[in-house]
């Protein structure tokens, strides 16, 4: 008992000399060691995201004759591709394109999610019903599959293959959202909240909606990652982003299999960073849910 | 209200019972199951007609675009494939000929599209079976034995392992097995490729590789789902009791722990079934091997319609039909469902 209120003390100085902030982060990164580095894994990635096209070492799309399949060396780090063009430079351009594709389809997905869900578990009813056999009709179909279903109907484009994740896991959103909607529904102060005569978009808004946020935090976490994948598996595929646009899938793909174990960094690279993001995703999410949601641990 | 004699013991009215229920529960499933069914089928109908510009015009301009053609024979073919009815008259026509079995022809060869899949079906089924084998040898002794030396270093190894399975795409790991046996073994993907009835060896030989290729991308999620509920078994009260009454470690994990917990696991297995087969997809543009996977995608560049519809219809089946299964299984391995 004495030994844990030194502990306390000890803890709690008089005066912090760190901001609350960044305290709450220290306390984060000590007890989640693994989310702590998905957060700097995260950071890292969207720095180069942001900065990246100002401090590429060559020119993404020029291809040189002379440079055709090199190894890594010194002045191509990651070595080139079959046209000579440097595999370094294309791996800090793609981490745009899959940064992009997450954030935006993942933000997409949770406002529709958002309000569909808390609409449906709000007002219940046929609407409910309704909502319901879509939201089941769409999760029967294998995510990766739907995908490629739409980007056929959609045609290839960037933006089109938000349109078709946002469409992909808006239903997840939708499922958890109005699990908890329905549960907030029977809490007191939604109750008084109507008793004073808040009309139901006001309640939905600003009684209902905020808090379903740690689910909306906990199932966006854990979309992004997959979403990330399958745009990467889309391009790899030929029907995911145009040919001009630099994705790490497509870079996998076409001539890559074909000169791949001659020249393995040639996909190595792109690969490695596909999957240290979406880890750093993934672990991060994780200690997001152990956090956020208890009852979800270990799913 | 029943009265039971001295002959007939309460028993067997109980299981009679228990027996009507799953029928009744088997009934309700299998009813669901159609109009679900429809429901896809009409999605994926609907979603291939909003392609961008005319369907006609489409195929006649061929698979990249070169062909040229006029405006009559745009309004010939029009007419041929019924383009210009309601969309619902196209959907029924369309229905009434898959339920008699013809899946109409591809665009591109002209052949018809059910003798094609009916020669890659098997291929993709026999993929997945062996990834499903692979799945289940990697998976579940690793989750087992992470979760029994819990906090151990093995089950931090193990884990991580587990967790990177989870962040690597599919294609990847692909790659990556091609490289090392590439490199390793001086293997190559084979040309050919010849089916499990005529010669089972060098046919198992041909997708073994593929199947640990794509059993491995997709085990990171069961190692995790059965370490966490092994974990979740391990407290409860009747594996204490199983200890406590001395039965050894290994019996108390495997005889009472693993099957408990096993039953979570085998759901999300089954889920997993629609996500294995779309997985075949990648695996086989990779390997090279002609099943139904591949065909989708080849009938996705030739902008092959009709072959694209019925590859998806019979994706998304595969995913229903297991989704169902599982289900059907799941209530008949705990009764508690059934009466719920």
């Amino acid at each position: 008992m004495a030994e844990e209120q030194k502990i306390q003390a000890l803890d709690t100085p008089a005066k912090p000399l760190l901001s609350g902030r960044l305290r709450k982060w220290l306390r984060f990164a000590r007890q989640k060691p693994l989310g702590a580095t998905g957060v700097a894994i995260l950071v890292l990635t969207a720095i180069i995201g942001v900065i990246g096209p100002s401090m590429t070492p060559h020119e993404p799309l020029k291809a040189d004759a002379y440079a055709i399949l090199l190894s890594p060396n010194n002045i191509y780090w990651f070595g080139t591709d079959v046209m000579g063009r440097d595999i370094l430079t294309r791996v800090i351009l793609g981490a745009r394109v899959s940064l992009y594709v997450g954030i935006v389809s993942m933000l997409a997905a949770a406002t529709l999610g958002s309000i569909i869900g808390v609409t449906s578990g709000y007002f219940g009813g046929k609407y409910d019903i309704i909502i319901q056999r879509f939201v089941d009709a769409l999760s029967a179909f294998p995510s990766l599959l739907l995908a490629i279903a739409l980007m056929a109907a959609f045609g290839q484009s960037l933006n089109n293959i938000i349109l078709a994740l946002a469409i992909i896991f808006t239903p997840r959103f939708t499922r958890v959202i109005r699990a908890v909607t329905l549960s907030l529904k029977e809490v007191p102060y939604i109750e008084a909240a109507r008793t004073i005569g808040c009309s139901n978009i006001r309640i939905m808004a600003l009684h209902v909606f905020p808090n379903t946020f740690a689910s909306v935090m906990v199932v966006s976490t854990a979309s992004v990652g997959t979403m990330i994948i399958i745009e990467a598996s889309l391009s790899f595929l030929g029907v995911g982003t145009p040919s001009h646009i630099i994705s790490w899938g497509a870079m996998l793909s076409g001539d890559t299999q074909a000169y791949f174990s001659g020249a393995p960094w040639i996909g190595i690279f792109p690969g490695m960073a596909l999957t240290i993001v979406v880890f750093g995703i993934n672990v991060f999410g994780d200690a997001l849910r152990d956090i956020l949601d208890p009852k979800l641990r270990g799913r | 209200m029943r009265v039971y004699g001295l002959l007939e013991k309460p028993i067997d009215s109980h299981l009679k019972k228990s027996r009507t229920r799953m029928r009744k529960y088997v009934l309700r499933r299998l009813l669901l199951f159609i109009p679900t069914l429809i429901g896809v089928s009409m999605a994926v109908f609907t979603l291939l007609r909003i392609i961008p510009g005319d369907i006609a015009a489409l195929i006649l301009s061929g698979p990249s675009g070169e062909l040229t053609y006029t405006q009559e024979d745009v309004d010939e073919l029009r007419e041929e494939m019924g383009l210009n009815n309601p969309i619902y008259i196209q959907y029924l026509n369309w229905m009434s000929e898959l339920l008699r079995g013809d899946l109409g022809n591809s665009f591109v060869t002209k052949l018809s599209i059910g003798e094609q899949v009916r020669r890659q079906l098997p291929i993709t089924m026999q993929l997945a079976f062996f990834s499903m084998i692979v799945i289940s040898v990697i998976s579940i002794p690793i989750g087992v034995l992470a979760a029994v030396k819990q906090d151990s270093a093995i089950d931090y190894l193990l884990r991580s392992f587990a967790i990177l399975g989870l962040a690597m795409p599919s294609f990847f790991v692909a790659l990556l097995v091609v490289l090392i046996l590439s490199v390793g073994l001086h293997w190559s993907a084979p040309l050919g490729f010849v089916s499990l009835w005529n010669d089972p060896i060098t046919s198992f030989q041909q997708l073994f590789f593929p199947a640990i290729a794509l059993g491995f991308a997709s085990s990171g999620l069961l190692v995790r789902m059965t370490r966490a509920q092994l974990l979740e078994v391990l407290r409860e009260d009747y594996v204490r009791t199983a200890r406590a009454k001395g039965l050894a470690e290994g019996a108390v994990i495997l005889r009472h722990a693993v099957r408990n917990a096993l039953l979570p696991v085998i759901t999300i297995g089954g889920t997993q079934i629609g996500f294995l087969f779309s997985g075949t997809v990648i695996i086989e543009t990779i390997f090279n091997i002609p099943g139904v996977g591949r065909g989708l995608i080849s009938a996705l560049n030739s902008r092959d319609l009709p072959a694209i519809q019925v590859y998806i219809i019979y994706f998304a089946g595969i995913a229903l039909v297991s989704n169902l299964i599982v289900d059907l299984m799941y209530a008949w391995l705990d009764p508690r469902i059934r009466y719920g």
